[in-house]
């Protein structure tokens, strides 16, 4: 099998290693799952032959990105891994109307460090910072931003990708592979919408307590030049540099914010950024992402906190990030049952995976199933993520 | 060059395999696998697996960058494991060469000649 992948993909493209098999077992979680073949294709003409061999076979085929999944996503025993890390280019930039042609395999971060001195950035800083933007297509996750710019899909104009049985399509019709993890087709290609870097103005609230900062919370929400709003609990608030009080942070995209100095605001917002640095380097392992309504965000920092749990987040979106300690692990079954309870759910984030496939939203589910009967009905891409099909 | 045990408070247990580590590791930019990367030596040296797969460590520039990255600063020692694999016998045909070169030529690309192709090595 792998010399008939070698003449369509390049020999240099294609591994069987032992080294390489171990090191696309793992992902951003705990679980280790052995594939059985890697590839590496450099362009969807590649993409599709492998899919289209693939789907002949009824070869299972993973899809992967950066290897950032949290949540298994990438990862399955006795399969065929392809991976994206050789489609890192940007094709094409068109300034005027800021709308950038990209490969999906470009990691966000580099992307934007590559974009930056045209003064124009790619507004999703997704969780992990390796992320590619095929990967966060795939997962459409929420990040800081999103409070007032929307989800990745607001800015990804189109897409190409290669679907399980081994068609390529350019299509405007995003919806079939944004948040579907890559169970419909395999993304090569994106147009994808930049903005200009944006001014901030930052200011600090510090609260004794919870009831106080979350009507504050309900006041900012209401207002449409917050840029975001970052929660740190006291712990992780101390730690960052501020006061020993649950801190808000706030960005403005208007110079109306308490701190307008340009210096001052960076050195905030990267005081406010070092709570997933300072919350890790203390031996926080697992990260779970819950997602409440305001309403029940009391419930959880405060289940949180009497756990020994940390926690910090996107407090205006009501998402959050809850940092668990190694021998805590079993507590994680225990946090996933209480965010049911308070009608929370996982996966906003990180995505569903295995991991957090009990909390796909059944209408959710049905319309998976529908593409997946038109995309990949032999079920070769990422079989049982995200849902059992068939 | 800085020894990163001082700085990190740390072990590469508390590795989660986030992968931040692989963000600005040159080696894995240039052959862009994971296998190439920095994380895949934390997961090995997690796994105290390392001596299955001695030469990936010495894919390896001691750049630090992994390090710098590591939101919960940690070290996965690579040079420290490159010692001990060196003190337990192996060499990489790469070492090698550079060390007999450097014997015979005093330097380690050996014998310098025009048109001379290099041969060369991942380990």
């Amino acid at each position: 099998m792998k010399k008939r992948f070698a003449s369509m993909v390049g020999a240099e493209n294609v591994s069987d290693n032992f080294l390489d098999l171990e090191a696309y077992s793992y992902c951003s979680s705990d679980t280790t799952l052995k594939p059985n073949l890697i590839i590496w294709p450099k362009s969807t003409e590649q993409a599709r032959k492998v899919l289209l061999f693939a789907n002949q076979g009824r070869t299972p085929v993973v899809l992967r990105g950066a290897g950032a999944s949290q949540v298994d996503g990438c990862i399955a025993d006795n399969s065929i891994v392809m991976s994206s890390e050789r489609m890192n280019k940007i094709l094409k930039m068109d300034l005027k109307n800021k709308v950038l042609e990209v490969e999906a395999g470009i990691r966000i971060a580099d992307l934007n460090n590559a974009i930056r001195s045209f003064n124009i950035f790619f507004p999703n800083s997704p969780f992990s910072s390796v992320q590619t933007i095929g990967g966060a297509i795939a997962i459409n996750a929420l990040s800081k931003e999103s409070q007032s710019l929307g989800r990745i899909s607001d800015w990804v104009e189109e897409i190409e990708f290669v679907d399980g049985t081994g068609k390529s399509f350019y299509t405007r019709k995003k919806e079939l592979l944004i948040g579907k993890e890559g169970i419909s087709g395999f993304i090569t290609k994106a147009k994808i919408k930049v903005m200009d870097l944006p001014t901030f103005s930052v200011t600090v609230f510090s609260f004794d307590e919870l009831s106080d900062l979350l009507g504050q919370v309900r006041i900012l929400s209401q207002d449409k030049e917050v840029y975001f709003i970052e929660f740190l609990d006291k712990r992780t608030a101390k730690e960052s540099g501020f006061e020993a009080k649950y801190a808000l942070v706030v960005a403005y995209t208007v110079l109306k914010g308490q701190i307008k100095n340009f210096q001052e605001v960076k050195n905030l917002l990267d005081k406010a950024e070092s709570g997933h640095s300072i919350i890790r380097s203390q031996g926080y392992y697992y990260i779970s992402d819950p997602y409440v309504n305001l309403e029940k965000a009391y419930d959880l920092i405060d289940w949180c906190e009497k756990h020994d749990v940390r926690i910090r987040g996107h407090i205006g979106l009501g998402l959050f990030y809850a940092y668990f300690q190694k021998k805590d692990k079993d507590l994680l079954d225990t946090f996933r049952s209480f965010v049911k309870r308070i009608e929370g759910r996982l996966g906003d984030a990180f995505g569903y995976g295995i991991i957090n496939r009990e909390f796909l939203p059944p209408e959710k589910k049905k319309e998976l199933i529908k593409i997946k009967d038109d995309y990949d009905y032999n079920n070769v891409l990422n079989p049982d993520k995200i849902i059992k099909y068939r | 060059m800085e020894n990163n045990n001082k700085n990190s408070n740390q072990t590469v247990q508390n590795c989660n395999l986030c992968g931040s580590c692989n963000l600005n590791c040159p080696i894995y930019f240039v052959l862009l696998k994971e296998s190439a990367g920095a994380r895949f030596k934390a997961f090995l040296a997690k796994k105290n697996s390392y001596k299955d797969y001695k030469e990936i460590f010495f894919l390896c520039a001691q750049c630090n960058a992994c390090f710098q990255d590591c939101p919960a600063r940690i070290c996965s020692n690579c040079l420290e494991i490159r010692k001990k694999i060196v003190e337990a016998g192996f060499e990489t045909p790469a070492n090698k060469v550079m060390l007999a070169n450097i014997l015979q030529f005093n330097n380690s690309l050996g014998e310098i000649k025009k048109n001379k192709k290099i041969k060369q090595y991942y380990t």
